[in-house]
């Protein structure tokens, strides 16, 4: 039953491509001017498409951002605006620094693009002196409210500051620091505070408003070793806005001439120019460089200088046709998928290379045009399309990821490969003609070999020897692959030497407060909620902090207390400053100190009303911090968008002793509507879905080839023989990764389901030459077939192993990955092939009693 | 903050700023005066007594105390208890001290206040007057005195600073928009006396 199913299904399919590839044939060799102009008008059509379709370089982009880690990431870059932001990084001596970031700030704020300040905001000081009294104001606010600002466990040193005897004590101070050269500057905080209660506040401000380990003592953002410095500025226009990112690029090139000091920067729009032109720089070399080396290969060996010049075009039309179709689909396309060419440029050739040697080797065996060349598009062509269509799909299976960053490539690949079969369909038989007819002296010599039949040879001599060892190597590489790791770090996609990139490294290892970072978000439209909510969060990253889990954490409500513990520091002063009687005690102070009483009278009547006081909504807080110069308190951790309140955490681990699961448990338990994302959370999200997109189009890739396998082949043994070059070049590839210690990311992920589209190709091309014929003829079918399938493993190669050396670690791992696996299934196909042929030719002939047991 | 030390720079200010258009020759002379005296040491010290009136304060603060400088750029001022402080000014690097409390705080200061880079600019005769304040000069008999009248809503309103023929600072006052009021007399004041390391210790 089964078996007459596939049968018919074979014999229709295989019906169905004959006469497909008839049509091609009668229409490319009686009129070619017909399919040359219908060829011209879709290419201009394509172009429009192309024209009309926007480029993007933001890799962020490339994966599933609607959901998840991922998009709490992107929620909070624009939020505060930090993914809009350019950060320049200065780099050199401490003497030299200082007085060369005030210079490069003062050039950046004087930058103009198009007649127009080129940033909004340049910040480079922490503080600013004119901001002096703002300041003050704050103080004085900050010790009146102390229910507000002091930690419920100060709250009993607070009241102990104002006993007499602390209260004299202070004011001691307060006179030394006025005498001092110190005193005019702290006359207003004196003024607004003579006891020194922000002593009890400001380190709590100054922690909670520390993102980055900077020196405290410097009024710049300065590390701690002295030796960067970082300047903060904001574009005037959006990141989407590429010729205003690239003009302020060369403004910014412009203003770091001269410097002294080493100047590199990163951001949204100095990433999207530099990474834009490294993407294109890396492109364009690996495709010219790929392109160069195949034809060479291609000129080489066939010595044809017409049909080498086609394949330019045959691939020209291939990408152009690819990218116009998919920019139907697709309203921007990513960058990186333009390396998508490299790969068309080692697929599409393929097809010329199979079609093109059966044409040479039919000629020089003597057959005339017309004969050689329907045999090479009827015959050769007939296995050229089941491995253009083995290649396609699962390329195109991977649209249904919701990776972009796979979909896209996915489309691209596979419209490419599809094209380019049909544009070696339509323009290589009317060029053969053509050429025929040019040069009708043209002499077909025999091909070059490649020692391919001395292989044959070998291998149908030692098959014995050549299966087990061929077994026992993938084994071996089959133990090898349970070793191999996966690379969840984005950071390891991106250029590594993008001036952006490394900017970004040097943030990381001077001005980090830590090697890892978590982000909590707790979201309401009630701010008084919110912070009451964030207070259960609070205590729980107290509780890990105190269990070592956690190095730090920093958050509003460090700064400012909720409801629940103003009222613990009311409760915990009440008492003690209830026996006090402040205000008299303050004034007998301030009067033996030798003060003037009246300008303290509104500090000392704040203090006196403190036993009546009563909690304070945390918006007011929220309110005075941002009128004041900490209002980066504010902006760093509480956020407004969407109607809504975002109340954020920063918490900072070192790594595994966190059990983030653990935390996002209790994080759920606190608040359940809670939400978190961290490097690992986000490289987790993105392994998940690549997980999911990696079996589905696994499975359904899978799932194609061996359907277009059945269809073409009529033995269960001929498609086992054909696939196993590809599992072997699977496992090899996977072991050969381990072994040179590189890991499984998200974009080599997809190698794995595309190399069973390319690599079943190699065995299907082999095995449907090599089988059907008659046995004197295999050892020939087998070096034509092998010559071709050798060069288009190279010419792969040349496509791929132009991307491993690229320096997008997301192009390279591709790159390196399908070498691996490309040049193991030619190898397989090559050697372990006509070993495995020869066992199952023996097998059968010995069942049909041909040969002796 | 550091007040006190910046108006101590905005004198070198006033020989490095930009020019005025209509130079004020007493002032010009006076502040050449000054310029060469300080160009001409290499060090100094003198011993001070400062009367601060304060509107914080009921009465008028006195104290004593010893003031140094270093070429290139370091300064140091204490003033002994009570009300003690010392503090250390290393190029824009400036450090005070609380000795009775037990304090210390340090800064950096941005480079425009620095001490070497004004320092830099004594090397050069005065010819233009600064903007962005108005300069006076008058002499009387062996000494003179710069009436300095920074422009702008800035805290400070004028700066007067009293020097004989050979530059030596005698007085130096302080006046603000809030009335409050510094000044500095420098007796014994000694230059080029070869100060060492340990003269500018805050501990």
């Amino acid at each position: 039953m089964l078996k007459s199913f596939l049968t018919t299904i074979t014999d229709a399919t295989n019906r169905g491509i004959r006469a497909h590839l008839e049509w091609l044939f009668r229409i490319t060799s009686r009129r070619p001017l017909l399919v040359i102009g219908i060829s011209i008008v879709l290419l201009a059509l394509s172009g429009i498409s192309i024209a009309t379709t926007r480029f993007e370089s933001d890799i962020f982009k490339l994966f599933p951002s609607h959901q998840g880690p991922l998009k709490l990431f992107l929620d909070s870059l624009k939020w505060s605006g930090g993914a809009q932001d350019a950060y320049f990084i200065l780099e050199g001596s401490k003497e030299r620094l200082i007085a060369e970031g005030e210079r490069f700030a003062g050039r950046l704020t004087a930058l103009q693009v198009d007649g127009q300040p080129a940033f909004r905001k340049v910040t480079y000081r922490t503080f600013d002196p004119a901001e002096a009294q703002s300041f003050a104001d704050f103080v004085g606010y900050a010790v009146a409210h102390p229910q507000l600002f002091v930690s419920p466990g100060d709250a009993g040193r607070f009241a102990k500051s104002l006993t007499p005897g602390a209260m004299a004590g202070s004011l001691d101070k307060a006179r030394a620091e006025l005498t001092s050269q110190a005193g005019m500057g702290l006359r207003e905080i004196i003024a607004a505070d003579p006891f020194s209660l922000r002593e009890l506040i400001l380190p709590r401000l100054k922690k909670g408003s520390q993102a980055l380990d900077l020196d405290t003592t410097s009024p710049y953002f300065l590390s701690r070793d002295g030796r960067v410095l970082i300047i903060i500025a904001e574009p005037a226009r959006p990141v989407q806005d590429m010729a205003f990112a690239r003009k302020l690029v060369t403004g910014i090139n412009e203003a770091r001439q001269g410097a002294t000091v080493t100047i590199t920067c990163t951001g949204a729009h100095l990433a999207a120019v530099l990474d834009e032109a490294a993407v294109k720089g890396n492109v364009i070399s690996c495709v010219l460089s790929s392109l160069v080396v195949v034809l060479l290969l291609f000129y080489l060996t066939y010595r044809r200088f017409l049909p080498t010049l086609l394949i330019p075009l045959i691939l020209f039309c291939g990408v152009v046709l690819a990218l116009g179709t998919a920019g139907l689909f697709l309203s921007s396309i990513s960058l990186i998928s333009f390396a998508f060419t490299a790969l068309i440029i080692g697929l599409g050739t393929d097809y010329s290379i199979h079609i093109y040697d059966r044409f040479h080797s039919e000629r020089s065996a003597g057959l005339d045009t017309t004969g050689a060349l329907r045999l090479a598009v009827m015959d050769t062509g007939h296995g050229v399309f089941t491995a253009a269509a083995t290649t396609a799909f699962p390329f195109l299976a991977l649209t249904i990821s919701d990776v972009r960053a796979l979909s896209e490539l996915g489309l691209l690949v596979g419209l490419g490969v599809i094209f380019s079969l049909y544009a070696t369909f339509l323009f290589l038989p009317p060029l053969l003609l053509f050429s025929e007819r040019r040069f009708p002296a043209t002499v077909y010599r025999p091909l070059p070999r490649f020692g391919l039949g001395w292989l044959w040879e070998m291998c149908l001599r030692r098959y014995r020897a050549v299966i087990p060892v061929s077994a026992a190597l993938v084994a071996l590489l089959l133990v090898a692959t349970f070793f191999i790791r996966f690379e969840g770090d984005l950071k390891n996609l991106q250029p590594r030497h993008s001036e952006a990139f490394q900017a970004q490294e040097k943030i990381e290892q001077h001005l980090s407060l830590s090697p890892k970072q978590l982000l909590v978000a707790v979201e309401g439209s009630k701010l008084e909620d919110v912070m009451a909510r964030g207070g259960r969060v609070e205590k729980l990253a107290e509780r890990y902090v105190r269990g070592g889990q956690l190095v730090s954490f920093s958050s509003l409500g460090q700064v400012v207390n909720d409801r629940e513990n103003q009222q613990e520091v009311l409760a915990a002063m009440v008492g003690p400053l209830g026996s006090l009687r402040v205000a008299e005690s303050a004034n007998a102070a301030l009067s033996k100190a030798g003060f003037d009483p009246a300008p303290f009278e509104g500090t000392v009547a704040g203090l006196a009303a403190l036993t009546t006081a009563r909690p304070v909504p945390p918006a007011e807080a929220i309110e005075r911090i941002e009128r004041s110069p900490l209002r980066g308190i504010v902006a760093r951790h509480l956020m407004r968008g969407d109607g809504s309140y975002h109340l954020l955490f920063y918490l900072n681990y070192r790594g595994s002793e966190l059990d983030q699961r653990l935390f996002l448990k209790e994080l759920a338990a606190a608040d359940p509507t809670a939400r978190a994302t961290s490097t690992d959370l986000v490289s987790g999200q993105l392994a998940g879905s690549v997980k999911k997109s990696f079996l589905w189009g696994f499975l359904l890739g899978g799932t194609m080839v061996l359907f277009l396998l059945l269809s073409h082949f009529e033995s269960l043994a001929d498609i086992f023989t054909s696939l196993f070059p590809v599992f072997a070049g699977v496992i090899a590839m996977l072991g050969l990764m381990a072994l040179t210690g590189m890991g499984v990311n998200f974009m080599n992920a997809m190698v794995l389901v595309t190399i069973l589209g390319m690599g079943s190709d190699y065995g299907l091309h082999v095995v449907h030459r090599v089988t059907g014929v008659a046995a004197e003829e295999r050892r020939e079918q087998f070096v034509q077939s092998g010559r071709a399938v050798f060069l288009s493993a190279l010419t792969t190669i040349a496509g791929f192993g132009s991307l491993a050396f690229t320096d997008y670690g997301a192009l390279s791992s591709i790159g390196w990955a399908t070498n691996f696996g490309i040049g193991a299934t030619m190898l397989f196909s090559l050697v372990a092939l006509p070993a495995f042929m020869e066992a199952g030719r023996r097998q059968t002939a010995q069942k049909n009693g041909a040969l002796p047991q | 903050m550091k007040k006190v030390i910046i108006l101590f720079l905005m004198l070198f200010n006033v020989a490095a700023a930009p020019a005025q258009a209509v130079p004020d020759k007493k002032a010009l002379e006076g502040l050449e005066v000054l310029r060469r005296g300080f160009a001409e040491l290499t060090d100094f010290t003198a011993d001070i007594t400062q009367e601060k009136q304060l509107a914080l304060m009921k009465r008028k603060m006195v104290s004593r105390g010893v003031i140094r400088f270093r070429k290139p750029g370091t300064f140091f001022m204490e003033l002994f208890p009570p009300n003690g402080s010392r503090l250390l000014m290393q190029d824009n690097v400036l450090t005070i001290r609380l000795p009775e409390q037990g304090m210390t705080d340090r800064m950096v200061l941005p480079p425009e206040q620095s001490l070497e880079k004004w320092m830099a600019f004594l090397s050069r005769p005065i010819t233009t007057l600064p903007e962005g304040m108005e300069v006076k000069g008058v002499r009387q008999g062996d000494s003179w005195t710069v009436h300095i009248l920074p422009s702008g809503t800035g805290g400070v309103k004028e700066l007067q600073i009293t020097f004989d023929l050979e530059g030596r600072i005698r007085r130096l006052a302080i006046e603000e928009r809030n009335r409050d009021r510094t000044v500095i007399r420098f007796t014994s004041m000694r230059r080029n006396v070869g100060l060492k390391e340990k003269d500018f210790r805050l501990n």
